[in-house]
């Protein structure tokens, strides 16, 4: 059963007289479990088809379907909390709150689920040693490196334990090294624990790695295997 | 909500000079608000204080007639009233006046004076005249027709101790009486005006040339040990003798009483001033602290914080900065109030000046306890309203906006 599925989906902008189609009539279905790459050009409609599917932001027409629920027709509170309990985010510049600690970002969603301090504290330290920072646990995100950042981010995507991970061009701020750990890290989370990831990615090496790829160019789904 | 306050907290440390910069303001407004208003309570309370010390006292007893035209004729006879007030233990001391307006003269001057005769114990008692002599003799027993003038009169009069002056007045049939006295004393007063106009001279050598019995007095002046008191004594004595006309300072001197009245909500006033010049600051660093932090702020939304929670946060930090500021002002302030009250701010370059207002020189701040309470609110009241702009601010950012990718 798709996790995912989108049925007819337009997102329209207004530029002055021109009306911009970022994302044109798609209708896309994405199985749990799925390793899955949106690729295409700059400006091609990839993070405008990610926020729709992760509930950041409103159709113009059409549907988004998450877990069997029509998101597109939550209201804010609602859905900030659907966001919460069903998706994970890792963005592309980290996005850590820096007066926190590791530990205490990965925790910090966990806060919001109203989870008991036993079960955050465990399950974040758990996370933060899957991702390799069982060292760095206590260090706030300005005395970590950029992918040791992003390794933090990935925890705390998963910290809420979602349906999915959406990931907007998670290596693009990496050096090779960094980007070569966090993709075995989140391959290895794909593949051992089965956690459904869908990145929008230009980076070769995270098209390599994907089960699925999906173009995008001018809005609309050119290609996908 | 542990996590808001927790994140807040950190929050305000990110930028520590701004916060530093935030959190003195709030805390030297307080003090400076908080000082300048203790300044003028207690400059009000002493001026408050020296005129019922040494004009008008709590309560006067008077013929009703007397309040309409202060004839020399309308006198009452004190004996009854004094047998009561001298069973009274709610009295700290009471005096007798018998009172006269009319001129003093020497060689060199001549102006209006109001002669008070009194009895000297009673009024060393009531209006610690003796101790206010800075020169002379309290009326000593030998020696006719003594008198006691303020250092200003005796200035304008060029008298001496020894010197005779003349005074003119009427007695209770018309008559205009001239009698010499002979200066025994100096007195000073806090009011420059009471030292020029009052002198003071034996009650019974006053009744006398008045033509009047001993026991006819115009006045009968009392302070009580506590405030508390006076509209109960005052309704008492009423009760006692109808005739009579019984005042409290607050009937006297209704002006002195209003400012009593005014002076807390004046007080108020200022500190209100001081919060709103003080919140438009607050306003400005949070909305600084809220748009440097769109991004974050946005990826929190994302991530599922509620806007209640963001709006909450954002409240908490700025109630952080006052909570830092605002206590310390307030004890500061208590300090400085507690301090000053004890050793007194020495104003001895404007002493002429405040003298001719009745104040002493010396300034003692002072300030009731529950104006503490009171400021303790408006900061935070007038905190928290200033936080709800940059908070609701941060409510309406678009998370998609403030991340521009997710």
């Amino acid at each position: 059963m798709a996790i995912i599925e989108t049925k007819n989906l337009s997102r329209l902008y207004q530029d002055g007289d021109h009306i911009i189609r970022a994302v044109d009539k798609v209708n896309l279905q994405i199985e749990a479990g799925e390793f899955t790459a949106i690729v295409g050009p700059s400006g091609s409609g990839k993070t405008t088809l990610l926020n729709l599917i992760g509930g950041l932001d409103s159709p113009t027409e059409g549907e988004v379907i998450v877990d069997g629920k029509a998101i597109h027709q939550l209201k804010d509170n609602a859905l900030i909390n659907f966001r919460l309990q069903h998706i994970g985010f890792v963005f592309q510049a980290y996005n850590l709150i820096p007066v926190l600690s590791a530990q205490e970002n990965v925790e910090f969603i966990m806060l919001l689920q109203n989870a008991s301090a036993r079960e955050r504290k465990t399950r974040a330290q758990e996370l933060l040693k899957a991702v390799g920072l069982e060292a760095q646990m206590h260090k706030r995100p300005t005395e970590l490196s950029g992918g040791q950042q992003q390794r933090v981010a990935v925890a705390r995507a998963l910290a809420s334990k979602p349906s999915f991970v959406l990931a907007d061009e998670p290596t693009a701020n990496l050096d090779s090294k960094s980007t070569e750990d966090l993709l075995d890290i989140m391959h290895k989370l794909n593949q051992e624990e089965g956690i459904t990831f869908i990145f929008s990615t230009h980076d070769q090496r995270v098209i390599d790695r994907a089960s699925r790829i999906i173009y995008v160019e001018d809005g609309q789904i050119k290609e996908s295997h | 909500m542990k996590t808001v306050f927790k994140i807040a907290w950190r929050n305000i440390w990110r930028n520590k000079l701004r916060s530093a910069v935030v959190v003195c303001s709030i805390f030297l407004g307080i003090w400076a608000g908080i000082f300048v208003s203790a300044f003028s309570f207690g400059l009000n309370e002493q001026r408050k204080e020296s005129m019922i010390r040494n004009q008008i006292s709590h309560l006067q007893i008077h013929n009703s007639a007397w309040l309409d035209q202060k004839e020399v004729a309308f006198t009452f006879l004190a004996t009854a009233v004094d047998d009561l007030l001298n069973k009274d233990p709610r009295l700290e001391a009471f005096a007798t006046r018998t009172k006269a307006s009319g001129m003093v003269s020497s060689a060199h001057y001549s102006g209006a004076a109001q002669i008070i005769g009194v009895n000297p114990n009673a009024e060393a008692a009531l209006s610690h005249l003796e101790e206010k002599l800075t020169e002379g003799e309290y009326f000593p027993e030998k020696g006719s027709n003594p008198v006691l003038i303020g250092r200003a009169l005796a200035q304008k009069l060029e008298a001496k101790i020894g010197s005779r002056i003349i005074l003119n007045f009427s007695d209770g049939q018309g008559n205009i009486i001239s009698s010499a006295f002979k200066v025994k004393g100096f007195y000073k007063e806090v009011s420059s005006k009471m030292e020029e106009l009052n002198l003071y001279v034996r009650q019974s050598d006053l009744q006398a040339l008045l033509g009047l019995e001993p026991g006819q007095v115009h006045e009968i002046a009392a302070l009580l040990k506590e405030d508390a008191d006076i509209e109960i004594v005052q309704q008492e004595l009423q009760a006692h003798f109808p005739a009579l006309a019984i005042q409290s300072w607050q009937q006297l001197s209704p002006e002195l009483a209003y400012a009593d009245d005014i002076m807390t909500q004046m007080l108020y006033i200022i500190i209100g001033i001081i919060m709103l010049a003080l919140s438009f600051g607050i306003i400005n660093t949070m909305l600084m602290a809220v748009l440097e932090r769109r991004k974050e702020l946005g990826m929190l939304m994302c991530v599922g914080m509620s806007r209640t929670k963001v709006f909450s946060m954002i409240m908490v930090e700025t109630f952080y900065l006052a909570l830092l500021g605002g206590p310390l002002g307030i004890l500061l302030a208590y300090y400085s109030v507690w301090q000053g009250s004890k050793s007194g701010l020495d104003l001895a370059v404007f002493s002429d000046g405040l003298a001719s207002y009745g104040i002493d020189s010396v300034i003692y701040p002072a300030l009731p306890s529950s104006f503490y309470w009171g400021t303790t609110a408006i900061v935070f009241i007038m905190t928290l309203l200033a936080a709800i702009y940059p908070a609701r601010r941060a409510l309406k950012l678009n998370p998609v906006e403030t991340l521009r990718t997710i």
